[in-house]
């Protein structure tokens, strides 16, 4: 693993003149610096880079940590609204709560761990969780829930490899966040052959934290003297270099180079870290925290010291690191799990420590873990490294912000037309059940029965219950947040500016849904190479959609303004050969619930209810579930979509459930308005033994069209005496609305078709088709079903 | 419960991290600190075993197909060590003992049974189980009281590592039975 | 006289310390976080003892098999020898079977296997109903037989079971099974899901014979806000819910309140 000495030049300035040589030399040594920057890192030092600085600056430049090729195509993105405290550009993003909760601010981050989690299913899905948790963390906040975006191969045609991937990645999920006492707060899962051989795992981290607790990867203002705190893990070798996923070997595979996920020793941390930011805020220490993740003490501590230009000195002697010899730029630059950084006032320090290594005794925990002081962080404008007495690293601050920028080719492409599928199911009784009996359409149940959604006791709505997860921001305060995921991945690579717009509007019109006022959002772009232009073709479409829909759908947070990105992640290289994923944006979007008595969930209340629609025509099959999965014909392009009508059909759903005008709500999306429909009688307990009858002819659209268009729209059970306020409420919002049925004492699904026939569904038939699908996967059982 | 078939052949698969593994680490600190009979106990190991039974190819191309799943090992995070036949040599040092430990009813593998089975084409029966290695220290009289004492919980200060309510054990000296958790019948 | 102080005891990796506090406080007794870190005889002080739910020492070996070594465990035997109130949560529950403190005084007779469940396996985590049975248990005292408690559960060790066949059946009948999972129409629960775990006799919890220790599987704080209750369950306590949520009641107490007001009302008449 040693490159060279730590302090020995990486090249000559003479070797430098053919930088493609030194650039592809190095690569063989696992530094990743293009020939460009070969160039450039000779110029900012002005002289070569040492061997620590080549690595160093080989991790800042990554695409990972740079966005080099996406960064300024992310300024599009709307970041701006009143409720931003804090945008884009730090680990997370911070965003005010109204009053009464107005001394509170959620903080919400979002990142993916696709290509781990190809590779090692459980540890990559794990080290996500944990990772995208370290972002809360480090804002100061307290992690009061996760979300997970997943994208898998087709487990049928993709064989046994997509399927153990599955369940290794949910595995990975729920041993982690279970045991880390953080609940899971749902997301969503599409499957499609075009995620065989690169799965997406997208993580989602929820924080609170006070408005007056808030900490900034930052040195604070002030003469200090600053000192340096590493806490957690003793330092080792994983996740070093490029080459931590090569793949294992046959025999006895000795690197260790995989990062190893700890809940254990991670949820004692963060119980040590609650106790530490309650000591900072009480006696107003000024402090700075960071967390560890690409690039390991070396980004952390450079980015603390060029954050405000400032400057830092590190002794790498002084880092708590496992027993075994290790290089000093491994030291520097591993990236082992759970470490985090703190600046604070050197009068401080002492105390800090004695938190972590007595009073929770983290070297109990984990042999070797503790806090140490490993530096100083001074106004020198420099970060300097050493290491034995020898300098390893000496660099301006400036140098290490000064960023990259690569401009990539982009190639736009037209979109499909809309798709009118020629051929129909005779048998309608059938394709809902082949629908719900299908991946995409079946039920998530069996999925989230694995995680933990209740723990820190503030869940009000789980997942399965309602469009949105909702939990109260405290258990006895009336506020809570409401939280869903959007970005259908068909309409997002048919189309990937449409696709992206409803991935916005999906994500917002969820939340509406249970009456969540949608607040804040946060996006991962999953994509392919980036020197693929039809990837960045495809990724400026997908940013240009996310920005025209964001700027519409603001209005239920503050009148007039945009719906504000406040942090988000870039994946690229997701692809296979000259395959890529695709296009995948995952929207997170996090709403306000005023009062959470009113919040909404989607199972059916009492018979007799009125069962209104509202919102777009049943006129298009095109994107539909149906036309793709059951017709097996391309599924073309998403439906369209109105942002203007969206926003105003949004703003009914709150009102609606603010004014407890209604009694359940439940979106239409995936399978349409049979697939709507089913879901609100399967959320119904047996016990009940309520259902639903319907008569479709009020549509004015053919049987298929009125039972599966994907186009949007709400459904709502309204008891009969409010049906009237509904009504006035949507004619006056230009909305159309429809009495589609009611709410029955009979446990089943019963639908008039426009041509006059009866088609119905039991209750128990329904959940039985939606229920197989993910036990037969777990279980192996494919050959035999 | 045993499934009854003829037993054609066994292999074990032993599996342990490459890295030191926390449960042991943890258990052999709890086990010498607050146990009478862990005071015996200088060194402890934590080795997940499979056993297969069935219609079974040579060594080489069982190894090669335990590589192949996660259902069986990680090979980025854990070795393996298969034995096939009463001579094929287990991971156990000398003067160590190994502790079998299986939770009841629970040991069979179906998952990877039916893996094995799109594989191969072949039913196999798979089983799991955990095998504590131990080191005594060699001062001890009575080795084998000590391990079975360390083995079968009693109370907070007798046992550990089987809770006979839920958990079957066995105990080997040097020689590891083939099969081990398979009982013929 | 001031309200009695309970110990929520936290090993390391528990993670229900908080919302277990909050269960406690608002049945007007004074929870008291006790971190392990602690010396253990300062666990004298208090009046009654609750181990929260979470993964104590990572479930390590088995769950709950290394907290029960903890000194901690050797003082909290003590104590509950005496009388005072102890009540495991999930991986509390998992602790005091592995020490032993139920059903007996010291010795091991019960295991929390592994939950069985037809084409799953490991934790798993849904609404269920418990049924009250007949029982000295101090917790659900007042709570009158037949009675369903909607609780959530978590785990996925869960399963009580004992080596010797009948050892269940003969704890149910001397009353030392509480809690047993149960239907909707309060029939016992004899398959899964309503039995989320395979535990012989359906049994949710088991107590000593005194009544005062009781390891539970369910999660009574997590259902501690009728509010919360899920809408998958039906039942009063769900009829209940949503007059509550209509009338904008956030506070109204759920259905895993009662066993926390029990152990008030015990420590009070002490």
């Amino acid at each position: 693993m040693t490159l060279g000495t730590a302090s020995a030049p990486a090249y000559t300035a003479k070797e430098a003149r053919d930088p493609a040589a030194v650039a592809s030399r190095l690569f063989a040594l696992g530094v990743t610096l293009e020939a460009e920057e070969v160039t450039l890192l000779l110029e900012l030092l002005g002289r070569p880079p040492h061997w620590a600085e080549a690595v160093l600056f080989g991790i800042l430049w990554s695409e990972h940590c740079s966005y080099k090729s996406t960064r300024h195509l992310l300024k599009r993105l709307p970041s701006r609204a009143p409720q931003v405290v804090i945008g884009p550009g730090e680990d997370a993003g911070v965003v005010a709560l109204p009053p009464p909760c107005e001394d509170l601010a959620m903080v919400m981050a979002h990142e993916s761990h696709n290509h781990p989690s190809q590779v090692l299913p459980v540890e990559g899905a794990a080290t996500g969780v944990g990772g995208i948790v370290r972002d809360v963390v480090c804002m100061g906040a307290e992690v009061v829930g996760v979300l997970d975006a997943l994208r898998f191969g087709d487990p049928r045609t993709g064989g046994v490899a997509v399927r153990d991937i599955v369940r290794g990645v949910v595995r990975g999920i729920a041993d982690y966040g279970n045991a880390l006492g953080v609940p899971n707060l749902g997301g969503d899962v599409y499957f499609d052959a075009g995620f065989d051989a690169n799965c997406l795992v997208n993580v989602m981290a929820l924080g609170l934290v006070s408005r007056d607790g808030i900490l900034r990867s930052r040195v604070p203002e002030g003469d200090g003297p600053w000192v340096l705190v590493l806490v957690g893990k003793p330092t080792d070798e994983s996740g070093f270099g490029g080459a931590a996923f090569a793949s294992g070997e046959l025999g006895g595979d000795q690197r260790g180079a995989v990062q190893l996920p700890d809940p254990f020793l991670k949820r004692v941390l963060n119980v040590a870290n609650a106790e530490m930011f309650r000591r900072v805020r009480e006696r107003g220490v000024p402090a700075g925290f960071k967390d560890l993740g690409a690039g390991g003490v070396a980004c952390a501590t450079s980015e603390l010291a060029a954050a405000g230009s400032r400057g830092a000195e590190i002794r790498l002697d002084e880092l708590h690191r496992v027993p075994r010899p290790l290089p000093p730029e491994v030291l520097l630059c591993s990236e082992t799990q759970e470490r985090y950084c703190w600046v604070l006032p050197e009068a401080f320090a002492a105390e800090a420590c004695e938190i972590y290594n007595r009073e929770f005794a983290l070297g109990a925990i984990y042999p070797g873990a503790g806090a140490r002081v490993i530096g100083r962080a001074n106004d020198t404008g420099r970060y300097r490294v050493t290491w034995e007495g020898e300098v390893i690293v000496d660099c301006a601050v400036d140098a290490i912000t000064a960023g990259r920028r690569v401009q990539r080719p982009a190639r736009r492409r037209p979109p499909p037309p809309p798709a009118r599928p020629r051929r129909r199911t005779p048998d309608l009784h059938g394709a809902l059940l082949d629908l719900l009996g299908s991946w995409n359409g079946c039920s998530r149940e069996y999925l989230f029965r694995h995680y933990d959604s209740e723990v820190q006791g503030r869940t009000w709505l789980r997942p399965g219950e309602a469009d949105a997860t909702v939990i109260r921001v405290h258990p006895e305060r009336a506020m809570g947040l409401a939280l869903a995921v959007g970005g259908n991945p068909h309409w997002c690579e048919s189309d990937p500016e449409l696709g992206a717009r409803h991935a916005v509007a999906e994500a917002a019109r969820n939340v509406a849904c249970v009456g969540g006022r949608p607040w804040a959002l946060t996006d991962c772009l999953n994509f392919g190479h980036p020197t693929d232009a039809r990837v960045m073709g495809d990724l400026a479409a997908t940013i240009e959609g996310l920005a025209v829909a964001a700027e519409t759908l603001g209005g239920l947070a503050a009148r007039g303004e945009p719906l504000p990105f406040v942090s988000g992640n870039v994946s690229l290289h997701n692809q296979t050969g000259d395959r890529p994923v695709p296009s995948s944006p995952v929207v997170w979007c996090a709403g306000v619930v005023h009062d959470v008595t009113t919040s909404l969930g989607m199972s059916l209340q009492a018979a007799g209810d009125f069962l209104l629609l509202v919102g777009e025509p049943r006129d298009e099959l095109t994107g539909s579930a149906y036309t793709r999965d059951l017709l097996g014909e391309p599924g073309g392009a998403p439906p369209s979509l109105d942002l203007a009508r969206e926003a105003r059909l949004q703003e009914l759903a709150v009102l609606a459930a603010e004014g407890r005008w209604v009694r359940s709500a439940h979106d239409l999306s995936d399978g349409g308005l049979a697939a709507a429909l089913a879901e609100m009688v399967m959320a119904c307990p047996p016990e009940r033994g309520l259902g639903v009858e319907v008569d479709l002819g009020v549509l004015e659209a053919p049987a298929a069209m009125a039972l599966f268009s994907e186009r949007p729209g709400i459904l709502f059970e309204v008891a009969p005496e409010r049906a009237a306020r509904v009504f006035h409420a949507a004619r006056e919002r230009s909305l159309l609305a429809w009495p589609i049925g009611a709410v029955t004492a009979a446990a089943l699904l019963r639908a008039r078709l426009p041509g006059g026939t009866t088609v119905s569904w039991t209750a128990e038939e329904l959940r039985g088709a939606a229920a197989a699908p993910l036990a037969r996967l777990w279980s192996e059982r494919e050959d035999d079903a | 419960m045993v499934r009854k078939r003829v037993v054609a052949s066994v292999a074990q698969a032993w599996v342990e991290l490459v890295t030191a593994d926390p449960e042991a680490v943890s258990a052999l600190a709890v086990a010498r600190a607050h146990l009478p009979a862990g005071r015996a106990l200088k060194s402890l190991r934590r080795v997940r075993l499979f056993e297969l039974c069935g219609l079974l190819p040579a060594r080489a191309e069982i190894e090669t197909l335990l590589h192949r799943s996660i259902q069986f090992y990680n090979p980025h995070k854990e070795r393996c060590t298969v034995r096939s036949s009463p001579g094929d040599p287990a991971p156990i040092g000398d003067g160590e003992r190994g502790v079998l430990v299986f939770d009841r009813g629970e040991e069979c593998r179906e998952g990877a049974e039916r893996w094995w089975r799109h594989e191969t084409g072949k039913t196999i029966e798979v089983r799991e189980g955990v095998a504590w290695v131990l080191g005594i220290d060699p001062s001890v009289r009575d080795a084998a009281a000590a391990v079975e004492e360390l083995a079968v919980l009693r109370d907070r200060r007798h046992g550990l590592l089987c809770n006979p309510h839920a958990q079957e054990h066995r105990l080997a000296a040097a020689e590891i039975p083939l099969p081990w958790m398979t009982v013929a019948s | 006289m001031s309200a009695p102080r309970v110990a929520v005891i936290q090993f390391p990796g528990v993670n229900c310390e908080v919302e277990s506090a909050r269960a406690l406080a608002r049945v007007d007794l004074r929870p008291e976080v006790f971190r392990w870190t602690r010396p253990a005889s300062e666990l004298r002080g208090f009046q009654a003892y609750l181990l929260p739910g979470g993964f104590s020492y990572q479930d390590r070996v088995r769950a709950g098999a290394l907290a029960a070594k903890d000194p901690l465990m050797e003082v909290l035997a003590e104590e509950a020898a005496r009388g005072k109130p102890v009540l495991g949560i999930c991986n509390g529950a998992q602790v005091l079977v592995e020490a032993g403190l139920v059903p007996g005084e010291g010795g091991v007779e019960i295991a929390l296997a592994r939950n069985r469940m037809p084409d799953r396996s490991g934790y798993f985590a849904r609404w269920v109903y418990t049924r009250a049975e007949p029982s000295p248990c101090i917790f659900t005292r007042g709570i009158s037989e037949g009675t369903l408690l909607p609780m959530p559960v978590a785990h996925g060790e869960g399963r009580f079971t004992a080596r010797e066949p009948g050892r269940m059946e003969a704890l149910l009948r001397a009353g030392l099974v509480p809690l047993r999972y149960a239907r909707a129409d309060g029939r016992s629960a004899d398959a899964f899901p309503e039995n989320p775990n395979g535990a012989e006799v359906a049994a949710a919890a088991v107590c000593d014979a005194r009544g005062t220790v009781l390891a539970l599987m369910p999660h009574p704080e997590r259902a501690q806000d009728l509010g919360a209750l899920s809408p998958g369950m039906a039942g009063v306590w769900s009829d209940a819910r949503v007059v509550a949520l209509m009338r904008g009641e956030r506070d109204a107490p759920g259905p895993g309140l009662a066993l926390f007001a029990g152990l008030q009302r015990h420590l009070m008449e002490a």
